[in-house]
């Protein structure tokens, strides 16, 4: 048997370290929370991103038990038969059981179909268009509007480090510099009463270690992936990084910190350079950098007739 | 012998003595940074030995949260 210094039984080794369960408790909460006391001001209002999956329940089991600030849940239903109907179950219970407020919007009502319909209009219209930028596009163009719209002051996200080094990665490979400048713990450049602040306190946190505290803490959340996960550049790199992860420990960190501390701050500075004047969209009023939004315009493109 | 459940299927897998859990991932080709191995029904590490009769579950690290 595998003992944490303490002498209990390890569940987990983090930076070469074994770790019981209360130690790692401690040490993954303990991170979370300097993020959140680092970034959330006294009368921030928190609008906690959440899906029902592993990372968002972690988030906001943390967030709830600190106590720090004022909160809420908001739960985007993008509506994929068999997946997320079972997360939003879970979820719904999770809020219940806690006195959590939980907001739910979705694909549907918003924008007239799920994310299965238009995957088979993208199907059948053959149209190269990953399902992820569907998704993505839709879910933040809600998250930003209802969070506003509820008085949110921050968007809390739960991507992990697993996350942040794909988005880094898929970043540099498609030579985004726009969108690798806009990265970190909070998000965006540009100020603007239109859009609410994202924040990240969990980019430090590897995904593994998630599942670890999730299996610990909610036994029965479900543990199924998204079906359009394999159709993704996401998924790919992600392989890559397993594989990279797994041969030489440490690695993502490596490459996070060096991503946080080295790349963004340049990218920072010129990131004038990379993005256009803010403006409203023409067709739904909602902020943007183009005249017409990128959910409205891929929304034109699904549903023409 | 260890009884091995993985991505909802059992097998069997042969150890030696003084085996351990990484050892036995490395015999099924499977990454470390990609499962949480579950042992007699306890997360426990890599690191933790395994032994005849055992029960060894890896709980895939799913994407998506």
């Amino acid at each position: 048997m595998v003992l944490c210094e303490c002498g209990e039984r390890a569940v987990i080794v983090i930076d070469g370290k074994p770790l019981c369960r209360r130690h790692f408790e401690e040490w993954l909460e303990g991170a979370v929370v300097n993020e959140l006391e680092k970034f959330v001001k006294k009368n921030d209002v928190l609008a906690i991103a959440v899906s029902g999956g592993k990372d968002s329940v972690t988030l906001l089991n943390i967030v709830h038990r600190w106590g720090g600030a004022r909160f809420f849940a908001i739960l985007v239903d993008e509506g994929i038969k068999g997946y997320r109907d079972r997360t939003r179950a879970f979820l719904e219970r999770f809020c219940r059981e806690r006195g959590i407020e939980l907001h739910v919007y979705g694909f549907k009502k918003e924008f007239g179909k799920t994310l299965d319909e238009f995957i088979r209009v993208r199907d059948d219209r053959s149209l190269n268009m990953q399902a992820c930028t569907i998704c993505g596009t839709f879910r933040r163009y809600l998250l930003n509007r209802y969070a506003r719209e509820l008085g949110a002051t921050k968007i809390l996200f739960a991507h992990n480090l697993d996350d942040e080094v794909q988005t880094f990665l898929m970043n540099l490979f498609t030579g985004n510099l726009g969108q690798m400048s806009r990265k970190g713990e909070l998000v965006g450049v540009i100020e603007s009463d239109m859009f609410v602040q994202r924040f990240k306190p969990m980019i430090r946190i590897p995904e593994r270690a998630n599942t670890v505290y999730a299996l610990l803490n909610f036994p029965d959340l479900p543990g199924e992936e998204c079906p359009y996960l394999k159709e993704s550049v996401r998924y790919r790199i992600r392989r890559l990084l397993l594989e990279m992860e797994s041969r030489n420990p440490g690695s993502k960190k490596r490459m996070l910190n060096v991503y946080l501390n080295r790349i963004l701050p340049v990218l920072k500075r010129n990131a004038s350079g990379f993005h256009g004047r803010l403006r409203k969209c023409e067709v739904c009023g909602e902020p943007s950098s183009r005249k017409i939004c990128k959910a409205c315009e891929i929304r034109r493109l699904l549903q023409r007739s | 012998m260890v009884t091995v459940k993985l991505e909802g299927k059992v097998k069997s897998v042969n150890v030696g003595e003084g085996a351990t859990v990484k050892d036995v991932m490395e015999k099924l080709g499977l990454l470390l940074d990609e499962y949480v191995p579950v042992l007699n029904g306890e997360v426990v590490t890599e690191l933790d030995a395994v032994k005849e009769g055992d029960r060894l579950e890896f709980v895939r690290v799913w994407s998506g949260g």
